[in-house]
């Protein structure tokens, strides 16, 4: 990897696409092979699945956020034809708890059955399953369950959580605070004794619904004969899974099998092992028959883990040129009703990324962990680095509209400088290489930024408020150092080339990307080569997909295979030619002499001769089969500039996004078209949570958002179209240069948008300090500014 | 505040009317079938559990998200809050009825060179509701198709290249106008 090319700004004009830098697949736009299957309804989705002799599965679960279950009666249920059986806690005796953290000093464990004992503590937990024939029966049947509750004071607001005297979620606590942590870099107080300003705000990162268009699912087989679990199941972590499953049901790893059929959407919410899963399971082995259960919406929105949750609170230590001198962040993240290790990965994120792309050398970061009577958190499209990109970009905002500087003004003077890389954060990371300054100007370049300021001023002196917000990103991608991600190439004797991959799709496209890598190592045509996943039987081991690492770690492994099989079949080549090894080229379906292109040998006849002893080279094994487990020298962080322009009705309260340009560096680009859905998307969902998306309780822990009617997600009429454009700056981190991103958007959205609308209501000189931007809630800044005109 | 307003095990509302079933005669992508089932069979479960088309999914059964969209008697519904009774007599076409001959129908070949899919779960219903709408609207502007597609979702795609591919799949349909049957 070459590294004095530091940035390259690709394409000359605007809407000009990056050109692809060598001839071959990778680079290139090519269409998804999954697609043709599902533009035709040929999807094999969890609820699609059918196996013979299968029961459905229907929860009971607890309509109070917080009670003491005096009594379940099933009595009834099994008098209802069609009714398989039921589960309640007392009869799972033998089976293990769910996941939770580790106790030390800082991280404080709770105890969760897969179906609650004596206490619910989220309206939603499951405290009985009713199998039936069918899934119209099965529900029927689970109103026949009689639960008798006596309710207990819910505590719901995080920070009403930390007060000593709430309520407490979990008895065998002090407290609700179930992990605390402080870290301090450089001298805080020295920082703010020599500030000229001190910013400070309080800044909510509400919590969001995942709200995949597929539910969660699961569908578990025991095969009695051969001691065998099989298990299809929506997750991102199928050898994760099986893992836990095995040993939360004291099974061998060896007599469970996870299969993730093909997914409609997951963003972090399909990664940790649900009560379901394990009652599910459980259920097909002790009912020796096959058991499925499928979410319904309602469920899904209630009691999948929710992401984000967070309360901020941001002191900034300011020299009058707009240096950041020190800055002071608590962060109480609302991990809901059990500290899983999901909901401790989101705050501990935040913490190492709240300092964004600026060079800050002293912080305070405190962060507390406190439990509720929701849902438990869990990861979400960005998983704490959202919140992170949130907490900095909102405060640089605050910042220049306090010093009366441009956005790009105050960012550009407290930018990390290119020369200062690989830099260490106050975070504890090491960022890898980045050109802020260049990616900014191709930003400012490519929405024409002193023309939309020009704009701005005309439309303001026709009275209308225009806003131009500002957001540069920076995140934690490629996980990472601790967590290899794998892959296996096999070369059929036919001259196939099959690929297995750990990681796999949800909907970002697998597939292709990788059948470009691999097809361009080994110089053969991409129809050659197939991609498979998704199964814990593929591959020995592999970890989970998600934070944007699939591109850097599952491509890199699938990469490293490739060499791998190209040095063997570079052996037995060279036998076959009778050339030296080390000068052959796999081009175009051959395998030739460097020296003498005219001795050249088909690809598959190379492939063919590997099942052949009496072909191969003295000592070489037959077979074309090689594995990776590639794990990475350290994290890549890609990064970003976000303009959005907005208008506010300022009698409505009403938000427009008008425009929306993005400039990324991820990195190399292996699939244009796929790496631009993946910006659309992320783009949108950042916006959903800057206008749109909150889930929602009332005071005593009820859910207020249960469906797609309450809890909206965006549609065709939320964003217009998205300007996109990027720099390249390869990883030196990775073989491929790649850095991910997956979560890029996200990331970005929410905070350029907010900034956007805080712009457009600089007249009133507000502080717009929570989300989602509804109507009511501008016109309530509108109104109480004290500005309001008429 | 306490309520006691949340009752999960009211899914599947009409409840106590299982002993009783109905006739369903209905044509679905040209092939007739004649089932018996529950009055409170739902559609979507009748086209997919019953008839084995399982390209109709199930995204929110409220009708919010449109993923259970097909087309009933020359309009789109939302399988997911009809009743399979109402769909007695009928005609219905779903999204495995849209390739005719092992080709791609313009709309599908549009969402596929267009990347107007990711996980592919909401497509088919955005394929339909396409369909139906490019049969009121051959010449939509964007403005236009964005309306007309507003009452279905999709969480992965941003709808950028949905839209995109409609405008592209009108085009060609026009294109190829005279020799298109609606079917």
């Amino acid at each position: 990897m070459d590294m004095s090319a530091t940035s390259v700004v690709v394409g000359e004009r605007r809407g000009v696409k990056p050109k692809p830098e060598k001839e071959g697949f990778v680079g290139k736009p090519l269409k998804r092979v999954e697609d043709l299957k599902l533009v035709r309804g040929l999807g094999g989705f969890i609820g699609d699945l059918k196996v013979e002799g299968m029961v459905y599965a229907a929860f009971v679960r607890s309509p109070h956020a917080h009670a003491r279950i005096v009594g379940v009666d099933s009595s009834d249920v099994l008098r209802l034809d069609g009714v398989i059986g039921v589960l309640t806690a007392k009869d799972l005796g033998g089976v293990g708890n769910l996941p939770t953290v580790d106790e030390d000093a800082e991280k404080k464990p709770t105890p969760r059955r897969p179906l609650a004992v004596d206490v619910t503590r989220y309206v939603g937990e499951a405290v009985a399953v009713v199998l039936a024939k069918d899934r119209y029966t099965a529900e029927d049947a689970a109103e026949l369950v009689r639960v008798d509750y006596e309710p207990l004071e819910a505590v719901v607001d995080v920070e009403e959580a930390l007060k000593p005297g709430s309520p407490l979620v979990h008895d065998h606590l002090k407290s609700n605070v179930c992990y605390h942590s402080v870290n301090t870099v450089g001298d805080v107080e020295d920082a703010f004794a020599k500030a000229d300003h001190v910013v400070s705000l309080r800044l909510v990162n509400q919590r969001l619904a995942p709200a995949p268009l597929e539910t969660r699912g699961i569908l578990a087989s025991y095969d009695r004969g051969n001691g065998e679990l099989k298990v299809w199941a929506t997750t991102q972590d199928p050898h994760g899974l099986r893992d836990t499953l095995a040993s939360i049901l004291g099974l061998p790893q060896s007599g469970v099998r996870v299969i993730a059929p093909d997914m409609g959407g997951a963003f972090g919410s399909k990664i940790s092992v649900y009560p379901e899963d394990v009652v599910v399971s459980y259920a097909a082995i002790r009912f020796n028959r096959p058991v499925k259960w499928v979410e319904t919406r309602r469920e899904n929105i209630v009691t999948t883990t929710h992401g984000r949750g967070q309360v901020q609170y941001v002191e900034a230590a300011v020299r009058a040129d707009g240096r950041i001198l020190g800055l002071r962040v608590k962060i109480i993240s609302d991990s809901g009703a059990y500290n899983t290790p999901g909901a401790l990965d989101n705050p501990t994120l935040t913490a190492q990324m709240f300092t964004g792309e600026y060079d800050i050398k002293a912080a305070r970061v405190e962060v507390y962990s406190v439990l509720t009577n929701k849902v438990p958190q869990d990861a979400y499209r960005g998983a704490g680095r959202p919140e992170a990109a949130y907490l900095i970009e909102r405060t640089m905002n605050v910042i220049a509209r306090k010093l009366g500087m441009d956005p790009i003004d105050i960012r550009r003077i407290n930018y990390i400088p290119r020369e200062a890389f690989p830099y260490t954060t106050p975070g504890g990371l090491t960022y890898d290489l980045a050109d802020y300054e260049a990616n900014l100007e191709r930003a400012l370049e490519f929405s024409a930024y002193t023309r939309l300021r020009r704009e701005q001023g005309e439309a303001r002196r026709q009275g209308r408020l225009m806003g131009i917000g500002v957001a540069t990103w920076t995140e934690i991608c490629g996980f990472g150092p601790g967590l290899p991600q794998t892959a296996a190439v096999t070369v059929t004797p036919a001259g196939e080339v099959m690929v297995s991959i750990g990681g796999h799709p949800h909907g970002q496209g697998h597939h292709t990307p990788i059948a470009q890598i691999v097809a361009d190592e080994l110089g053969v045509d991409i129809g050659r080569v197939s991609v498979r996943h998704g199964d814990t039987a593929l591959l020995p081991w592999s970890s989970l997909t998600a934070g944007s690492r699939s591109a850097a770690l599952t491509g890199s492994a699938a990469l490293l295979s490739a060499r791998k099989i190209k040095r063997k079949m570079s052996l037995i080549a060279s036998k076959l030619l009778d050339s030296d090894s080390s000068e052959l080229v796999f081009s175009d379906g051959f395998v030739y002499s460097k020296s003498n292109p005219s001795r050249k040998v088909r690809f598959e006849e190379v492939a063919d001769a590997a099942y052949k002893p009496w072909k191969l080279p003295e000592g070489l094994e037959p077979t074309l089969y090689e594995y990776t487990a590639y794990t990475p020298p350290d994290y890549v962080f890609p990064y970003g500039t976000h303009i959005a322009v907005v208008e506010v009705d300022r009698d409505t309260g009403e938000v427009e996004v008008l425009k929306y340009f993005a400039v990324d560096d991820i990195g190399r680009v292996i699939n244009p078209m796929l790496v631009e859905g993946q910006v659309h998307g992320g783009i949108m969902q950042g916006a959903g949570q800057a206008l749109i998306e909150e889930v929602a309780y009332d005071g005593g822990g009820q859910p207020l958002t249960q469906s797609f009617a309450e809890y909206l997600i965006p549609s065709t009429q939320t964003l217009p179209n998205i300007e996109w454009t990027r720099t390249e700056t390869p990883t030196p981190r990775n073989p491929l240069g790649v850095k991910g991103v997956g979560e890029a958007g996200t990331i970005a959205a929410t905070p350029t948008i907010v900034n956007a609308v805080e712009d457009a209501l600089s007249e009133y000189n507000v502080v717009v300090d929570r989300m989602p931007l509804r109507a009511d809630y501008i016109l309530s800044l509108i109104n109480n500014s004290g500005k309001r005109q008429n | 505040m306490q309520s006691d307003n949340f009752n999960f095990e009211c899914e599947y509302w009409v409840r106590g009317s299982m002993s009783s079933t109905r006739t369903v005669r209905v044509r679905v992508n040209g092939v007739e079938y004649t089932k018996e089932v529950e009055p409170r069979l739902l559609l979507v479960d009748f086209i997919r559990d019953h008839l084995g088309l399982t390209g109709t999914h199930i995204g929110c059964d409220t009708s919010n998200c449109g993923a259970c969209t097909v087309i009933m008697n020359g309009r789109s519904v939302k399988s997911c809050t009809k009743f399979a009774v109402e769909a007695d007599g009928g005609e219905i076409l779903t999204i495995e009825g849209l390739a005719s001959d092992g080709n791609l129908h313009p709309i599908q070949k549009a969402f596929w060179e267009n990347h107007a899919l990711q996980c592919g779960y909401c497509t088919p219903g955005f394929i339909m509701q396409a369909y139906w709408f490019l049969k009121q609207n051959p010449a939509p502007t964007e403005e236009e198709i964005r309306a007309g597609l507003s009452g279905n979702l999709c969480r992965c795609t941003g709808y950028q290249n949905i839209i995109k591919a409609v405008k592209a799949a009108s085009e060609e349909l026009r294109a190829k106008a005279p020799t298109i049957n609606g079917g």
